[in-house]
């Protein structure tokens, strides 16, 4: 037997097999996007990328994601904190009514701004509306930060005379940091990547600006060259979250054992009033007007009558399409999950990087590339299911990877020691041990997927095959030519379909 | 009789850093060994090395007479039939007791009888429906010694199964091990650096420092004639006194001690523990 790498890893080769493939796959597409960007050769690249036209773009783009941004860590940290951390009042209704949104997609939230206000459509619009639903990025994990920290350093820092105010911005702030930066990440990049709303809002944004060049400017490769800008931004996001990640520390260096304590509440007093006030107006404008706005246009649609079953064909359809984009990816993301969190090996967490960095891409750029992938490697595939699916998979193998890799790591590798020693090969510890201990947060991992699938809206326009309506595309092709009313009932099935993987994915959480 | 494991001249390297530095090892059929050392000093890299979780950079290992280790040659830990205790149990939260106990066990008529055996050596008869997170961390501690032994590995190695134990509670779970291993003629290697706890249940100790093993013995000799200082400071309370070396004899204020044949240098140092003492040449 001669000696091999794969011989002395703790996962089995297939695991390796697959984890290498969905690496491969994920990455194609970006390489036929760099094809089709130079096919008028590198001359058109840099002329196309030096024009003042390319560069206010950037600008605006980047504006709308800077204010966002921002938007969303002032809501999200003091959201996370008034419901950690106060007796706020209304507590328990706030910690649903500011989570919801989250399951809000885009388009619908400003098609239903749009119907009431057009006024609103540009930037201000595009902006209102991000923000009311990429909020709960930074406040979800920064509650999770806050819960996790450990309330003695807060008692000591009162001991040392600090007053509770001062504590909360000197030492909670600095806890709950990384989580806000990673948060913040995931909504610039959301801003950046988002189509369904600035479309919608009719903001000349990168996304609409690329959308536009392929369909109406017949132009695909300056459509491939702005998409290479957008890349350009993402990555720079990606590695300046890393940058400020790097030097922020922020972890508690616990010694010897000892259960970790919830701080005390802090008392709000009249100032409770406020706080309330802020909170219902966030989740007034996230996700009771929307609603409410969506729901007087059904009624509406009533009037005149819904064809039921178009609906209902849509509505199987999506949900057919998601429950198969959501197997294919979870079969590639679990051996990456794995892989990646049992073999420390910086090639094996590269498998990962690669799936992450491709996951900053935005959704009408990977649906671009894999259109040129399709064109060039299997024109027979073109607007067929095999591409779309190919595309969520590019697109949200790295969102299931995430919950694998976590769940995975929760249980300890002694565990798997024991079960080969008893035995067992590779693959079977993963299929006996692995597997069983991490289901529960591969569920929610496979319900984060489902979600995000059945509310893909560029991908899907770029890819789907002809005849093949989903809720967003009907919901697309109605809200383009402003049929409000049209539009109303695919809204409303959209947000209870959404429903079902998001009550599974909070109750999965507080269990 | 042949041994059950032969060690020989093992070495595994970290990077720059060697762990394990040519270390020889056998263990003969139902012994006890164990080995004992300061933290840091190898012992659960040459465990690990034995059960076949880490490839040793050089040497060989023998179970049975069989080559598990050696050059071109490495068996998969699945195939090589040595039982693992890891420091803190390790068992599959998602199985009762009997799931834990019986996973490494085929499934047929045998199966239930093995485990209900292994549970009775352990002392946990009738557990078998309980789920592992209502066990106390000794009963835990036990559940995975009987997942190990269920079905019947060559050898048996345990990576500091105590330590993870109240101090009250060690040398009740320690007697109960060994009267489990005992009573089923099992070969085990134990991993500790708890000198007392070497000194109640081994049958040879073999003492690791740096990497190295610095003696390998029963308990008795090594207690009477540990082989350097170093071991004997290891290995109990001593005092230590010295003094110059003068026709084969050392003067010191606890009064004068034969040297022995080593006694080539002028000054020595002198070990003295109840019931014996050991001189040293001096550094």
């Amino acid at each position: 037997m001669k000696r091999s790498v794969l011989g002395s890893l703790r996962v089995s080769p297939v695991v390796v097999m697959v984890a290498v493939f969905a690496a491969t796959i994920t990455a194609l597409p970006l390489v036929y996007l760099f094809i089709q960007a130079s096919s008028r050769g590198l001359d058109n690249v840099v002329e196309e990328i030096w024009q003042r036209r390319t560069l206010n773009l950037a600008l605006r783009s980047l504006g709308l994601a800077f204010l966002v941004t921002l938007s969303s860590v002032v809501i999200g940290v003091l959201g996370a904190f008034a419901l950690v951390r106060t007796d706020l009042p209304g507590r328990r209704f706030f910690a649903v009514a500011l989570v919801l949104p989250l399951t809000m997609p885009s388009y619908v939230a400003a098609y239903a701004w749009i119907s009431w206000l057009p006024s609103l459509a540009g930037f201000w619009g595009a902006a209102l509306v991000i923000t009311s639903i990429s909020y709960p990025f930074v406040l979800l994990p920064v509650m999770a930060a806050l819960r996790r920290s450990d309330a003695a350093q807060e008692d000591v820092a009162r001991s040392l005379g600090m007053r509770p105010w001062r504590v909360a911005v000197r030492l909670t702030l600095r806890q709950i940091r990384p989580a806000a930066t990673a948060g913040a990440l995931m909504v610039a990049l959301y801003a950046l990547s988002d189509f369904g709303a600035v479309a919608t809002m009719r903001f000349e944004s990168f996304t609409w600006v690329i959308f536009g060049a392929y369909r109406a400017g017949f132009n695909p490769t300056r459509a491939a060259i702005l998409s290479l800008v957008l890349v350009a931004l993402s990555i720079a996001l990606v590695w300046a979250e890393l940058f400020v990640r790097g030097r922020g520390g922020g972890q508690s260096a616990k010694v010897g054992a000892g259960v970790r304590r919830q701080p005390a509440q802090l008392q709000l007093g009249a100032f409770g009033w406020v706080a309330a006030s802020f909170a219902l107006i966030v989740s007034l404008v996230a996700i009771v007007i929307p609603t409410s706005l969506i729901v007087r246009w059904f009624f509406d649609a009533a009037e005149s009558g819904i064809d039921w079953e178009e609906l209902v064909v849509a509505a199987a359809k999506t949900v057919a399409i998601s429950v198969v984009a959501t197997v294919a990816v979870c079969f590639l993301a679990l051996p990456t999950g794995i892989l990646a969190a049992r073999v420390r090996a910086r090639w094996a967490q590269s498998a990962e990087r690669v799936v992450f960095v491709v996951h900053a891409l935005p959704g009408i750029v990977v649906g671009l590339s894999v259109v040129y992938v399709g064109v060039r490697l299997a024109p027979s595939l073109y607007q067929r299911l095999p591409m779309l699916i190919f595309a969520y998979v590019v697109l949200f193998t790295s969102l299931a990877v995430g919950s694998i890799r976590a769940s995975v790591e929760q249980s300890p590798e002694s565990i798997e020691d024991a079960a080969r020693s008893l035995g067992l090969t590779r693959f079977e510890v993963m299929r006996r041990v692995t597997i069983p201990l991490a289901w529960p947060g591969m569920l929610a991992g496979a319900a984060l997927v489902f979600l995000t699938v059945m509310k893909e809206l560029p991908a899907t326009i770029l890819l789907r095959p002809t005849g093949m309506d989903t809720l967003s595309t009907e919901l697309w092709s109605r809200t383009s030519v402003a049929d409000y009313a049209g539009a109303a009932p695919y809204a409303l099935a959209l947000i209870l379909v959404a429903a079902i993987p998001a009550a599974l994915l909070t109750r999965t959480r507080e269990t | 009789m042949n041994p059950i494991l032969e060690v020989r001249s093992l070495t595994k390297a970290f990077g720059t850093s060697v762990v394990v530095d040519s270390a020889t090892l056998s263990v003969g059929h139902g012994q006890i060994l164990v080995i004992v050392g300061p933290s840091g000093s190898g012992k659960t890299t040459l465990l690990r090395c034995i059960a076949g979780f880490e490839r040793p950079d050089r040497g060989e290992i023998l179970i049975d007479e069989s080559e598990v280790v050696g050059p071109n040659v490495f068996v998969a830990p699945e195939s090589r039939h040595v039982g693992y205790v890891p420091q803190e149990g390790a068992l599959f939260p998602h199985l009762s007791v009997a799931g834990n106990v019986g996973f490494g066990l085929a499934r047929g008529q045998e199966r239930s009888g093995r485990i209900a055996d292994c549970l009775e050596l352990v002392g946990l008869s009738g557990y078998e429906d309980r789920r592992v997170n209502e066990l106390s961390g000794g009963q835990q501690q036990r559940v995975a010694l009987a997942r190990a032994m269920a079905p019947r590995p060559r050898l048996i190695v345990m990576d500091e199964p105590f330590s993870s134990l109240d101090a009250a509670l060690r040398p009740e779970v320690c007697s109960d091990v060994l009267s489990a291993l005992r009573g089923d003629a099992a070969t085990a290697i134990i991993v500790t650096h708890d000198r007392d706890e070497a000194l109640a249940v081994a049958d040879v100790i073999a003492v690791m420092m740096a990497g190295k093993i610095v003696q390998c013995d029963d308990p008795v000799s090594l207690h009477q004639s540990p082989a350097s200082e170093e071991v004997a400071l290891f290995l109990g309370e001593v005092d230590l006194t010295s003094g110059p070396v003068r026709n084969g004899e050392v003067t010191t204020p606890l009064g004068t001690f034969q040297v022995g044949s080593d006694a080539s240098s002028s000054f020595a140092d002198v070990i003295v523990r109840r019931g014996m003492n050991r001189v040293f040449p001096a550094k």
